[in-house]
C-alpha cells in the first residue's frame, strides 16, 4: 500500500464515524440551556480582580498624595517661620493693610483680609517688605499684638503655581519654636506666626 | 544519520503539500457539524466510542459555558485534548490494550484497503492516531500539529509515518513511500 490508500483509507475510516442525530442534538439542546449562555464572557472572570486592583491603586494614590500635602504643609510651614525669625528689614512702615500695599506697589495680589478679621483685628500693622514663598512672589508684614505687645508676622501670598495644592487650608501647625494659622482668603494664603 | 534527515525533510515536503487541502477549520461549519468533527478527534485519541462521545459532549458544555458558543474546531480540539488528558491523568478513561497483544483476536481478514476503525484503534497509540487524524482528515501540517499538541515537529512526522507502516503491516501490505 503506499501513503495515499492509506491515507484515504484513514480519512474514509475516520469520516464514517459519526455520531447519532439525535446525540448531536442532545448536545446541543443541552448546549443552548446551560446557564448564563451569552453572558459569560471571558472578562467577567477578571472583574473582581480588577476591581480589587483598582481600590488598592486608588487607595495608594490616595494615601501617598495625603503623605505628599502633609510634607508640602510642613516645608510652606517651615519656610515661613525661617522668615518670621530672621532679621530682615522691612521695606515700608505702615499702620494698616491698606499702607502696606500701598508701600508695595508691585504686589499682585491684595494683603487685606476678608476673612478671619476678628482674628487680626488683635494685631497692628508696623511694616512689609516683599518676599516669596516656594518661589512666588509674597508679602511679609511685620504685626504686633495689641494686648501682648508680640511681635508677629503675617504672610500672604497669592494661591497659584506651586501653592495651588494648599487652596481650602485651614489648620494650624506648631513647629518646634513657632505656632501657625494659616487659611486661604480668597485665592490668597494668609499665615500668622508667632 | 543521514538517512533520516533525508527521511525528515521528505515528510517534511509532503507535510507542506497537504497545506494545499484546506483545512476543515478554515470554512464555516455548523454546530451539528462542529460536533461531529469534535466527536471523531476524541475518537482519534480516546479510540473507545463511548469515551469520545462524553468527551464531546463535556467539551461543547465547557465551551459553550464559558464563552456562550463555540468558535471553531480549534478550540472545540483543544478542549477535547485537555479534557482527555485530564481524565486520564486522574485514570477515568482506561486505555484498551492494542490488539498486537492479542494474536488470535487481532487476526485481520484484509484484502487491499478494508480498514476499518477497529484496526485504527487497535493499532495505533493515541498519540499517532491523533497526529494522523490532524494530518490526514483535518488537513493540518507537522508544524500546526506540533503547535496544537506541544510535541516537537519531528515527533509528529515521526508519528504520522509510524502510524502509516503500522496500518499498511496490519492490512497485510507493505508500506510504500510515495516518491
Amino acid at each position: 500500500m503506499n501513503e495515499q490508500e492509506i491515507d484515504k483509507s484513514v480519512r474514509d475510516v475516520f469520516l464514517s464515524q459519526k455520531l447519532p442525530a439525535e446525540k448531536v442534538q442532545s448536545i446541543l439542546e443541552q448546549g443552548e440551556s446551560q446557564p448564563g449562555r451569552n453572558n459569560t464572557v471571558w472578562w467577567h472572570y477578571w472583574v473582581p480582580v480588577a476591581a480589587a486592583a483598582a481600590i488598592v491603586m486608588a487607595f495608594s494614590f490616595q494615601m501617598g498624595r495625603s503623605y505628599d500635602d502633609d510634607d508640602f504643609y510642613f516645608d510652606v510651614a517651615g519656610e515661613i517661620a525661617m522668615r518670621h525669625n530672621g532679621y530682615k528689614s522691612f521695606d515700608v512702615k505702615a499702620a494698616s493693610f491698606e499702607g502696606a500695599q500701598e508701600g508695595l506697589r508691585d504686589l499682585a495680589f491684595s494683603v487685606t483680609p476678608l476673612v478671619k478679621q476678628k482674628l487680626l483685628s488683635a494685631y497692628e500693622v508696623l511694616g512689609a517688605r516683599y518676599c516669596q514663598l516656594q518661589g512666588q512672589q509674597a508679602a511679609h508684614l511685620q504685626v504686633k499684638n495689641r494686648k501682648t505687645g508680640t511681635l508677629c508676622t503675617l504672610y500672604v501670598a497669592s494661591l497659584k503655581g506651586s501653592l495651588a495644592s494648599l487652596k481650602s487650608l485651614d489648620r494650624e501647625i506648631d513647629l518646634e519654636a513657632n505656632h501657625l494659622d494659616i487659611w486661604e482668603d480668597s485665592d490668597r494664603l494668609f499665615a500668622l506666626v508667632d | 544519520m543521514s538517512v533520516i534527515a533525508v527521511s525528515i525533510k521528505d515528510e517534511y515536503s509532503k507535510s507542506q503539500t497537504m497545506t494545499s487541502e484546506k483545512p476543515k477549520t478554515q470554512r464555516y461549519m455548523s454546530d451539528a457539524e462542529l460536533v461531529q468533527a469534535g466527536y471523531r478527534y476524541a475518537l482519534s485519541i480516546a479510540r473507545h466510542h463511548q469515551d469520545a462521545e462524553d468527551l464531546v459532549q463535556q467539551a461543547w458544555m465547557k465551551l459553550v459555558r464559558a464563552y456562550g458558543k463555540v468558535e471553531g474546531t480549534p478550540v472545540l480540539f483543544r478542549a477535547v485534548r485537555n479534557l482527555f488528558y485530564d481524565q486520564k491523568r486522574r485514570s477515568k478513561i482506561v486505555q484498551f490494550e492494542p490488539l498486537e497483544s492479542h494474536p488470535e483476536s487481532g487476526r485481520l481478514e484484509s484484502k487491499g484497503v478494508s480498514m476499518d476503525m477497529e484496526v485504527l484503534m487497535s493499532k495505533l497509540r493515541p498519540e499517532e492516531s491523533e497526529a494522523l487524524f490532524l494530518n490526514v482528515v483535518e488537513g493540518y501540517t507537522a508544524s500546526e500539529i506540533s503547535e496544537r499538541t506541544g510535541s516537537p515537529r519531528g515527533t509528529i512526522l515521526s508519528h504520522i509515518h509510524r502510524a502509516r507502516q503500522k496500518l499498511a503491516k496490519a492490512l497485510g501490505s507493505e508500506f510504500r513511500e510515495s516518491k
